[in-house]
């Protein structure tokens, strides 16, 4: 009765077009004075949701993205990339991929890397005759490797909600599934290049090109080698490797590249303070909303029904999987986990599947929702840049969209895609 | 910043150079309190390798600069649409039944923010006899956070109540690009 208080307050209220932190808000307090709650506890959830130490990595990467794009870092990316794959037939379309992968590395979210290099890229491909369309969707793809591969703040998120999984695991774990991801879209290029006969730019760069280009790409590329490496080395938690990330960007911008000036400093700040409030208000609020899930006891009453079902394994996870792709084309990632994580983690682990496999599985399916038409947020942000209709940039995703499908289905059928590296590792 | 010039009676001249001021000042917060955060948390790790020695309350405060951050963000981002929404059906109403939409909606977020706002004076008072952790200062100056940011977040969104009632109109600004907000 309550739950549906919550969850019909919930879809009534988004439906409307209410601000998806205020609905989850309003749900909330709609739900506690029905059940006769104290509402001054809302008040004391919302607080206590963003009051944490983990939490505040999702601000420090922000802030550490921004300044990294404010300081040309995506350019010094793009031109590495350019040298590499640049000469082969379909250049450019590797050259969009490869960028955005490198770029993934210092950004933890999909729009960051559509917004950032995706955007340059895209006008790049207009320019040298590919089709419009093609480079959208390439680049909306592509940009779904962002959340995937370290840093995520998705996955902050999601080791917050799921105390059995760590950050540190779930960054890992998304290397693999990221780099999968990325794959499959060069096969696809290289398949669409040879077809309709994509050109070639420039000539196969000489070792001596190689090595000076690499070597200016090369801060930018050890950033996610130092994140990853010294939160498992134990030099600092996710939350300080994040702040380091902000030191290193800043250091990489004023002495490596000298492109930051201090007058940059409080518009970078500005833009990544009020990108972390959007987020951290929805954080709140889901906490509150979750808090009356767990009162009402959705979460336990879901997990005895799955249980009694007697599903498999398997079969558990693809009617999840099922579930979330209908569930993630109208919400986004960030207030799905947060709502989603705690009432799925204990079903799956009740079934016995390992919880950082099934992290990697939810993650990868959400963010499949951002380029599934028709609220895909991606896909709004490529077809703006690449000035073409839905319906052209939708005729030339659905392939790829496929090929991501087909790569999710690997990864849920395939533990070890998620669990080898956090394996070899010796996570803990 | 896309504000509409209005017209130039002193009353509304005088309450528009307030309503920028305020939303400056509230700007300014915001990003003191980030850099304030990165400052405390980075000058923390740097002493526990280099002096052997940590600040044992720079985690505490820098958890509640952002507490403050988040919650004086709420009426700014307002400003600029940057809290994610689902405007499908907007779209696919008669220009005045979308009107209508909007109308209910400030109407509602009004009725949200006006609430929150009395039950974060009760929380604040209840909180006062009681200290945190380790800065030992009454919590009420953390849980205040929530009181003045939903007042903000008021004035802001009256700032901007009729142009988005009537047109869907927000405000843009280089802070922030919706479509970064909507999609992380």
């Amino acid at each position: 009765m309550i739950a549906g208080v919550l969850f019909g307050g919930l879809t009534a209220l988004i439906i409307l077009g209410m601000p998806i932190a205020f609905a989850l808000g309003m749900s909330t307090l709609l739900a506690v004075l029905a059940q006769g709650l104290p509402s001054v506890a809302v008040a004391q959830k919302l607080l206590a949701g963003a009051d944490s130490f983990p939490l505040m990595a999702i601000p420090f990467f922000l802030l550490a993205a921004e300044l990294m794009t404010s300081g040309a870092l995506a350019e010094v990316l793009l031109r590495f990339a350019a040298m590499l794959v640049g000469h082969k037939r379909g250049g450019l379309g590797y050259t969009n991929i490869l960028t955005i992968t490198f770029f993934s590395g210092i950004s933890g979210s999909a729009l960051a890397d559509a917004a950032g290099p995706g955007a340059i890229l895209i006008r790049m491909m207009r320019q040298s005759g590919y089709p419009a369309p093609y480079a959208a969707a390439l680049t909306a793809t592509t940009s779904m490797v962002g959340p995937i591969i370290p840093p995520s703040i998705i996955m902050i998120i999601y080791a917050l909600q799921d105390d059995s999984v760590s950050v540190l695991d779930l960054f890992l774990a998304g290397v693999i599934p990221g780099l999968m991801i990325s794959g499959s879209l060069v096969l696809y290029n290289f398949w669409e290049s040879r077809r309709r006969h994509f050109r070639a730019e420039g000539t196969s760069p000489t070792l001596p090109t190689v090595l000076r280009q690499g070597w200016r790409a090369l801060p930018a590329l050890m950033l996610p080698v130092l994140i990853v490496g010294g939160v498992h080395g134990g030099v600092f938690t996710p939350t300080e490797a994040s702040v380091a990330a902000v030191f290193y960007a800043l250091a990489c911008g004023f002495l490596v590249y000298h492109t930051l000036t201090f007058a940059m400093l409080p518009a970078i700040l500005a833009r990544a303070a009020f990108l972390s409030a959007a987020v951290l208000l929805i954080v709140a609020m889901s906490s509150a909303f979750a808090w009356v899930l767990t009162v009402v006891q959705v979460p336990q009453a879901l997990s005895q029904w799955i249980g009694s079902l007697g599903l498999p394994p398997l079969g558990f996870l693809l009617a999840i999987n099922v579930f979330l792709l209908l569930f993630g084309i109208f919400i986004e990632p960030l207030p799905a986990v947060m709502v989603l994580a705690p009432i799925l983690a204990p079903m799956a682990a009740s079934l016995g599947i390992d919880p950082t496999h099934f992290a990697i599985i939810v993650i990868v399916n959400l963010t499949i929702g951002m380029i599934t038409p028709p609220v895909g947020g991606l896909l709004f942000i490529t077809a703006l840049v690449a000035k073409v209709s839905m319906s052209e940039l939708n005729r030339e995703l659905w392939p790829m969209l496929a090929l991501q499908i087909v790569v999710l289905a690997l990864i849920t059928l395939v533990p070890a895609f998620s669990l080898a590296l956090p394996h070899w590792l010796g996570g803990p | 910043m896309g504000i509409p010039a209005l017209p130039a009676t002193g009353q509304t001249r005088r309450l528009h150079r307030l309503d920028r001021a305020v939303l400056a000042v509230n700007r300014a917060l915001m990003i003191i309190a980030l850099a304030g955060m990165a400052v405390l948390i980075f000058a923390n790790v740097l002493l526990r390798y280099l002096a052997h020695d940590g600040l044992v309350w720079a985690e505490e405060v820098s958890r509640y600069l952002m507490l403050w951050m988040t919650f004086l963000g709420i009426g700014p981002v307002l400003r600029l649409g940057g809290h994610m929404a689902v405007d499908t059906l907007q779209q696919k109403l008669s220009p005045g039944g979308a009107r209508a939409v909007r109308g209910i909606i400030v109407a509602l977020l009004a009725a949200f923010m006006a609430y929150f706002i009395y039950l974060g004076v009760i929380y604040a008072g209840r909180t006062w006899v009681q200290a945190t952790a380790i800065t030992e200062i009454p919590f009420s100056f953390v849980a205040g956070a929530v009181p003045v940011g939903f007042a903000l977040a008021l004035w802001h969104l009256c700032a901007i109540a009729c142009g988005f009632i009537a047109e869907g109109r927000l405000e843009t600004s280089a802070d922030l690009d919706p479509e970064q907000a909507a999609s992380l």
